[in-house]
C-alpha cells in the first residue's frame, strides 16, 4: 500500500517523538535495575540516582550463582510455567469457546459464576485452601500449584477468550458444521487457528504470571527449599525484617528474571499481530 | 564485630561460669562411643522455621553445627523463609497437621497462638532441665515470652535495646557549632541542638537535627522517657492518654512543626531510604540524631565501615528524657512490638517437640548458641551474662552505653490484641502530626477505641 | 432402556457438549472457589481466629461492627472507590492509545512494543523500590520534571492528598497487559472495513472512531470489567509502596489491605471473612450493572 505524504509526515513529527519519549519513561526502571545490579554493597543506593556505577562490578552476575541455586529455582519455576501454559491455551480456550459459541443450559448463570470467582479477595482464601491441601498431604509438593493451573482455573483467560471467540464470523463455523464437524472439530480447526493473537496473549500472560507468582509458592513450597522458585529466591535476598542489605544482588536476580520474559514477549508479539485469515469473510 | 569463631568467643568469655549454668542438661547423656559410626536410628529430625535471612543464615548454620556437636540425637534443619508474606506463612504453618517443630514468632503472635492453644508451653521442659530462666535472662526479656503465667519460648534477640539509646553524628554537631563530645540527655537539650542543626531550602529539609518518629513505638519511646505508661501492668487499662501522654504528644508535634516544618517535611527527608543504605542521611552528615535500636551497630559497620572505624565521627547516648518532669529518666520500651521468640506448635509429634525444646534451650541460653549468634551481629543478648563477655568491649566502642540502656528498658504489658491497639495509636499520632485533631483529642479518641478492644478481649 | 438414553443424548448432543467443554473449569471452580467461598461465608458469622477448634457462632456481630464501629471500613472503601474511578479510565485510555499507535506501520515496531511491556515484567519487589526513588521529593524524576516546568514540587508519598494520585501513576505505568489485549483485539478488525471507508473518503480520525473503536468494544468491555474487579481488590502494589498502614493518614489504606490486616495481623479471620463478603457483594453489583448495560455499547460479530 502506498503511504500518503501527510501520513508520513505525521509519523515523523508526532508518532516517533512520542514513542521515543514514552520509551525512556518505560525503560527507566530497567536501566535503573541494570545499573544497580552492577554496584557494590558500598555504592548501592535506594533513592539517589547514579545510573553509571563506579566501580562497575560485573562479577555480581557470576557470584550470584554461588550464593543462590538459580538454575534449580529456574527448573522449579518451569514446572509451574508449563502447567500454566497448557491450562491457559488449551483448557481455558475450550471453556472460552463454550461460553462464546455453544448453547447449553444455564450458560448465562455459569458465566456470572465465572465472573464472580474473581470477586472474592485472595487473602481470605489462603487459609481454607491451605487446609484442604494440607489435609491431602500435598503441602511441600508442586501439586497445589499445578492442579489449579492444569484445570484451567483462571476466569481471566476464559473471559478473555470468550470475548475474542465471539468476534469470529459465524459463517465460518456454520460452514464447518455443515461439513459434519463436531464442536471439538470446529474449535480445533476453525477457532484456534484463527485466534493466534489472543492465544499468544494468553500464553504470554500465563508464562509471566507463573514466573513471577510469589505468595502461593511461598505457602506451598516454602517448607522445601529444594522446590523453591525464582520469585522465592529473589525475595530471600531481603534480610531480617525486610531490610535491604544487598540490593545489588536482588537486582541481579531481577535482571535474570526479566530477560527471559522479555524474550518471551518479543517472540510472542509476532503472533499477536499476525494477520487473521478470516478477514475476507465478513464486511 | 568481625565474625568470631566459637573458640575465640568462648575463650574470651572465660566460659566456664556461664557454661556450667546453662549447660544443655535437657539433652540425653551422650554415650562415649556414639559419635559418627553409631547408627542414627534414634536421631530425630526437626524443621526450624525462621526468618534470619541473608547474612544471618550463615551465622545460624554455625549455631546449629555447634548444637549438633553437643547433641547427636537431634538433627536441626535451618528452614529460612523469604521475608514477605511472613504472617501468612506463619499462620498456615501453625494451622498445618504437619508443622515445623519450631517456628519463629513475634511476641504478639506468640500470645495470639498461645491464646488459641496452638502452641505448647515449655514450663515442664524447663523444670525437667533444671535451668532457671529468671536468673538467666533480664526480667523484662523473659517476661515478654510469658502469657498468663506460662512460658512459651526463650527470647532472642533482645526485645529491649530498641529505643533505649540514640546514635548521633559528631560531624553534624560540629558543623552546627555544637560540642560533639557532649551528648544530650534531655528533651530540652535535644530541642536546642536540633534547632541549631536543622536547615531547609525550597524543597524541604537539607540537614535535619532529628526526626522524632511516629507509630506506637515512636510515641512509646518518648512516653516512657516522660514517666508515662502505655497500659496498666495488668494490661487491662489504657493509660497512654493521661497527662504524661498528652504532654509527650504535644511536645512531639510542636518539635516537628517548629523545627522540621511539619510531619510531611520530616517524612520526606527520610522517605525511600533506610539505615542499611549508603544514601541514608545519617551516613552522609545530614542527620544529627538517629533514634534506633542496637541493630544499628551492625548496620553502621556494614554500610559505612569508614565511619564505624572512626569514633570521632559518631557517638551513642542514652535516650533523652523530659528534663522538666522530675519523675522522668532514661528509658527504653521493650516488647511493644517485635520481640522474637520460637514456639512449638501443639500438633508437633512428641519426639519432635522434645527435640525442638532441646534446640530451643541451646539456642536461647548457650554461649555457643544465641550469644554467639548475636555477638556476631554486634547486638546484645537477652542473657545478661553473655553481655559481660570482654569481646564486646573490644569490638564495640560504646558497649557501656548499650548495657546501661538495656538496664533502663521497661517491658510493656501486652495482650493478643496489642497489634490492633498499636494500629489505633499509629492513627492517633498521625492525626496529631497532621493537625487533624489536637493531641489531647486524638489521644482521648484513640484511648476509647483501644479500651473497647481491650475490654472486648478480656470479656471474651 | 439404553436406547432411549442414547437417543436422548444424541438429540440433545449440542446441549451437553457445552458442559464437556467447561468440565475441567467446573471441577476447579468447585474445588478452589466454591469451597473457600462457602467456608468464608460461614466464617463471616463467627469469631474465627487461626484455631483448630470450632469457632463460636456470633450471628451478625461482625457485620454490625463493620457498619457501626469500624472507622476504617468506610475510609478504606472510599479510598478504593477514589482510586478505582481515577485509575481504571486513565489506564484504559493510555493502553488503548499506545496500542493504536503501535499498530501503525512504523519502523522498529516490535522493539517499541517490547519496551512498553517492560514495566509489566519487572518483579514487584524491584518496582516498589524504583517508585520510592521516583516519587522522592528531592531526588525523584517526577519532581525534577515539575521543577523543570517551573511547577511546585509535590510530596507524593507523604501528603495524604497525593498518595492516591501517586498510586494511579504507578498503576498506569504498568499498562502492558491491557496494551497486549488491545493489540490482539486490533488484529481482529477486518481490513476490508478500512478499505471501504477509504473509498468513501474517510480520514484517519473518522476511521478511528467509526471503525476501530466500535470494533474494539468487546475488548474494551473486557478490560473495563477486569479493571473494576481488579481495582476493588488493589492490594500488592499498594502494600509494597505504602505499607500495611496505607501511607499518610491512611490515605492509601485500600479495602483489601484492611482485610489483610484483620486476617494476618490481628488474626481476626472471621471478621476478615465478613469484610470480604461485603466487598464481594459490592463488586458483584457493579459487574451485573456493567454486563446488563453492555448490550447498548458492545458490538459482537455474532449479533
Amino acid at each position: 500500500m502506498v503511504e500518503g505524504i501527510a501520513s508520513r509526515i505525521s509519523k515523523w513529527v508526532v508518532a516517533y517523538p512520542l514513542l521515543l519519549i514514552a520509551s525512556v519513561v518505560m525503560l527507566f526502571p530497567l536501566i535503573w535495575t541494570l545499573s544497580t545490579s552492577l554496584k557494590t554493597a558500598q555504592t548501592v543506593t535506594l533513592r539517589e540516582v547514579q545510573l553509571i556505577p563506579d566501580p562497575i562490578q560485573w562479577s555480581n552476575y557470576i557470584t550470584i550463582f554461588e550464593e543462590a541455586p538459580l538454575l534449580r529455582y529456574t527448573q522449579n519455576t518451569l514446572y509451574m510455567v508449563l502447567a500454566s501454559v497448557a491450562g491457559g491455551v488449551v483448557i481455558c480456550a475450550l471453556a472460552g469457546y463454550a461460553f462464546a459459541r455453544i448453547q447449553f443450559p444455564a450458560r448465562e448463570t455459569f458465566f456470572y459464576i465465572l465472573l464472580s470467582t474473581m470477586m472474592l479477595p485472595h487473602v481470605v482464601q489462603i487459609i481454607p485452601l491451605f487446609v484442604i491441601f494440607d489435609r491431602m498431604g500435598l503441602v511441600g509438593t508442586f501439586w497445589p500449584l499445578i492442579i489449579p493451573r492444569l484445570l484451567g482455573h483462571n476466569a481471566f483467560y476464559i473471559f478473555l477468550m470468550r470475548q475474542f471467540f465471539r468476534g469470529i464470523p459465524l459463517e465460518l463455523s456454520d460452514a464447518a458444521r455443515m461439513d459434519g464437524c463436531t464442536e471439538l472439530g470446529i474449535w480445533a480447526r476453525i477457532v484456534m487457528p484463527n485466534s493466534k493473537p489472543v492465544l499468544a496473549a494468553v500464553a504470554i500472560f500465563s508464562i509471566q504470571f507463573a514466573w513471577n507468582d510469589f505468595l502461593s509458592p511461598l505457602i506451598y513450597l516454602g517448607p522445601k527449599q529444594e522446590l523453591w522458585t525464582l520469585a522465592l529466591g529473589l525475595n530471600a535476598q531481603k534480610g531480617f525484617e525486610g531490610e535491604i542489605t544487598s540490593l545489588h544482588k536482588m537486582m541481579v536476580i531481577s535482571i535474570y528474571m526479566i530477560i527471559p520474559m522479555l524474550a518471551v514477549f518479543a517472540f510472542g508479539q509476532k503472533y499477536m499481530i499476525e494477520g487473521v485469515t478470516f478477514s475476507g469473510m465478513k464486511g | 564485630m568481625n565474625t568470631m569463631t566459637r573458640r575465640d568467643f568462648l575463650r574470651a568469655s572465660g566460659v566456664s561460669a556461664t557454661l556450667a549454668l546453662v549447660a544443655c542438661t535437657a539433652a540425653p547423656p551422650e554415650p562415649a562411643a556414639s559419635t559418627e559410626a553409631e547408627p542414627t536410628a534414634a536421631r530425630v529430625e526437626i524443621e526450624f522455621m525462621n526468618w534470619w535471612g541473608s547474612h544471618r543464615e550463615e551465622l545460624m548454620n554455625e549455631v546449629i553445627a555447634n548444637f549438633h556437636e553437643m547433641n547427636s540425637s537431634v538433627q536441626v534443619n535451618n528452614l529460612v523463609q523469604p521475608w514477605d508474606g511472613r504472617a501468612e506463612r506463619a499462620a498456615t504453618a501453625v494451622a498445618s497437621n504437619n508443622p515445623p517443630a519450631l517456628i519463629m514468632t513475634q511476641r504478639v503472635e506468640t500470645y495470639q497462638f498461645a491464646h488459641e492453644n496452638l502452641i505448647l508451653p515449655i514450663d515442664d521442659y524447663v523444670q525437667a532441665s533444671g535451668i532457671d530462666p529468671d536468673a538467666l535472662f533480664y526480667t523484662g526479656e523473659i517476661n515478654n515470652q510469658r502469657w498468663q503465667g506460662q512460658l512459651y519460648s526463650f527470647p532472642l534477640p533482645t526485645g529491649g535495646g530498641n529505643t533505649g539509646q540514640y546514635f548521633y553524628n559528631k560531624t553534624v554537631l560540629s558543623n552546627a557549632g555544637l560540642d560533639p563530645e557532649m551528648p544530650i540527655t534531655t528533651w530540652q537539650e535535644l530541642t536546642t541542638a536540633a534547632q541549631a542543626i536543622t536547615q531547609k531550602d525550597d524543597i524541604g529539609v537539607t540537614v535535619m537535627g532529628a526526626s522524632l518518629g511516629g507509630g506506637p513505638v515512636g510515641f512509646g519511646q518518648w512516653l516512657y522517657t516522660n514517666a508515662g505508661q502505655f497500659v496498666s501492668d495488668d494490661a487491662r487499662t489504657i493509660e497512654f492518654h493521661e497527662d504524661a501522654g498528652v504532654q509527650t504528644l504535644e511536645w512531639m508535634v510542636n518539635f516537628t512543626n517548629e523545627i522540621n516544618g511539619g510531619i510531611d517535611n520530616t517524612n520526606e527527608f527520610l522517605a525511600g531510604t533506610s539505615d542499611t543504605s549508603a544514601d541514608h542521611p545519617y551516613y552522609n552528615e545530614m542527620l544529627g540524631f538517629l533514634f534506633t535500636g542496637v541493630w544499628q551497630f551492625g548496620h553502621l559497620q556494614a554500610t559505612d565501615p569508614d565511619m564505624w572505624e572512626d569514633t570521632s565521627t559518631w557517638g551513642v547516648g542514652q535516650m533523652p528524657y523530659n528534663g522538666n518532669n522530675p519523675d522522668a529518666g532514661h528509658a527504653g520500651v521493650a516488647g511493644l512490638s517485635g520481640s522474637w521468640g520460637y514456639v512449638i506448635p501443639s500438633s508437633t509429634p512428641q519426639d519432635q517437640a522434645d527435640a525442638a525444646y532441646q534446640y530451643l534451650e541451646f539456642f536461647g541460653t548457650h554461649e555457643a548458641g544465641g550469644c554467639l549468634f548475636l555477638f556476631n551481629q554486634g547486638r546484645p543478648s537477652p542473657v545478661a551474662q553473655c553481655n559481660e563477655n570482654p569481646s564486646y568491649y573490644d569490638s564495640n566502642p560504646y558497649w557501656d552505653v548499650v548495657l546501661k540502656s538495656l538496664s533502663s528498658d521497661v517491658s510493656v504489658a501486652v495482650t493478643p490484641v496489642q497489634t490492633r491497639i498499636n494500629d489505633v495509636v499509629a492513627t492517633v499520632v498521625e492525626e496529631a502530626y497532621f493537625g487533624v485533631a489536637s493531641p489531647v483529642d486524638a489521644l482521648a479518641k484513640g484511648a476509647e477505641e483501644s479500651q473497647r478492644i481491650l475490654d472486648e478481649f478480656w470479656a471474651g | 432402556m439404553l436406547v432411549p438414553i442414547q437417543e436422548f443424548l444424541h438429540r440433545h448432543r449440542t446441549k451437553w457438549v457445552g458442559f464437556a467443554f467447561i468440565l475441567p473449569w467446573i471441577v476447579a471452580a468447585l474445588w478452589f472457589d466454591l469451597i473457600p467461598f462457602v467456608v468464608n461465608l460461614l466464617l463471616s458469622f463467627t469469631d474465627y481466629s487461626v484455631s483448630t477448634s470450632i469457632p463460636n457462632w456470633t450471628g451478625t456481630k461482625n457485620f454490625n461492627e463493620i457498619f457501626t464501629l469500624d472507622p476504617l471500613f468506610s475510609k478504606s472503601l472510599g479510598n478504593t472507590v477514589y482510586y478505582l474511578a481515577l485509575s481504571v479510565p486513565v489506564r484504559l485510555v493510555v493502553a488503548l492509545a499506545i496500542a493504536i499507535l503501535l499498530n501503525l506501520r512504523i519502523m522498529a515496531l516490535g522493539a517499541f512494543r517490547t519496551i512498553f511491556y517492560v514495566p509489566s515484567v519487572v518483579p514487584l519487589v524491584a518496582v516498589s523500590i524504583i517508585f520510592f526513588g521516583m516519587f522522592n521529593a528531592r531526588y525523584g524524576i517526577f519532581n525534577q520534571v515539575l521543577i523543570l516546568l517551573d511547577l511546585p514540587p509535590v510530596r507524593w508519598l507523604t501528603r495524604p492528598e497525593w498518595v492516591k494520585p501517586a498510586m494511579v501513576i504507578m498503576s498506569t505505568w504498568g499498562f502492558g497487559a491491557q496494551m497486549v489485549i488491545f493489540l490482539a483485539g486490533l488484529q481482529g478488525i477486518p481490513a476490508e472495513l478500512y478499505e471501504a471507508a477509504e473509498m468513501d473518503g474517510g480520514n484517519y480520525w473518522q476511521k478511528l472512531f467509526r471503525i476501530t473503536v466500535p470494533m474494539l468494544t468487546p475488548v474494551i468491555f473486557f478490560n473495563l470489567i477486569i479493571g473494576i474487579i481488579g481495582g476493588f481488590q488493589v492490594f500488592a502494589s499498594a502494600y509494597v509502596l505504602l505499607g500495611p498502614g496505607g501511607g499518610a493518614l491512611n490515605a492509601g489504606l485500600f479495602y483489601v489491605i484492611h482485610i489483610y490486616n484483620n486476617a494476618f495481623s490481628y488474626f481476626r479471620l472471621g471478621y476478615a471473612a465478613a469484610l470480604s463478603v461485603v466487598l464481594f457483594l459490592i463488586i458483584l453489583f457493579f459487574t451485573i450493572v456493567m454486563v446488563r448495560t453492555s448490550d447498548r455499547w458492545v458490538y459482537y460479530g455474532d449479533t
